[in-house]
């Protein structure tokens, strides 16, 4: 049997491990909560081993309908929604450290450098790929 | 930019969804370029002239004073 989709192979494998984990933990702590989440994982990771090794991938198959216009409607839609999460994080983290200013609350300042941390990370992830697709195409 | 695909597709008798058909889009995408809501790729504006049997500057008209092209001497 051939692996089609190796990320989604290495996404259920993790699953599964984490699955055994929950379930080994819930069975020896006696709580029912950890075993029925360790089964929904270990469902999850069967679903994922299956689509690793027959299926496509939701985005391929949307891919196989979607025309020119569709993907630029995407590409629009995505880049709009880029610079709304990046205002509202950036908003957030600003009020978040403000209010950490005014009330010394250690939370605050860890959840405002958090959603900070966040439009760093958006902001590398959105340079790597720029510079992956620069050379590819 | 103007086309004239209504204009001509009209003409030949074709339904806006035998039209995406043929050069393989969503009828969607044929209202939106009728609409001038968007603009196509080369690839789909030269399958569109295709099938209408004209060179693409007859389908497609480019605005040369929204977009002046640079003289190179």
């Amino acid at each position: 049997m051939k692996i089609l989709r190796l990320e989604k192979f290495a996404f259920s494998s993790v699953l599964a491990i984490l699955a055994v984990c929950v379930f080994v933990c819930g069975v020896t702590a006696g709580e029912m909560r950890f075993v029925i989440g360790g089964i929904l994982l270990c469902l999850l990771a069967i679903v994922g081993f299956y689509s690793a090794f027959r299926g496509t991938s939701s985005a391929e198959m949307i891919e196989q309908y979607a025309d020119e216009r569709d993907r630029f409607v995407a590409m629009k839609s995505a880049t709009a929604s880029l610079k709304i999460l990046n205002f509202l994080f950036f908003t957030a983290g600003f009020v978040l450290v403000c209010l950490f200013g005014v009330t010394k609350e250690s939370s605050f300042l860890a959840a405002g450098a958090a959603l900070w941390t966040g439009i760093g990370v958006m902001a590398g992830t959105l340079l790597v790929m720029n510079l992956y697709y620069e050379k590819r195409l | 930019m103007d086309n004239r695909i209504r204009e001509l597709r009209a003409a030949c008798g074709m339904t806006q969804q035998e039209l995406a058909d043929a050069v393989s889009v969503s009828s969607r995408t044929i209202i939106s370029l009728e609409k001038g809501q968007y603009n196509p790729s080369v690839l789909l504006a030269h399958k569109i002239a295709v099938i209408f049997g004209l060179p693409i500057e007859e389908v497609f008209v480019f605005d040369e004073e929204d977009n002046p092209v640079p003289v190179v001497s």
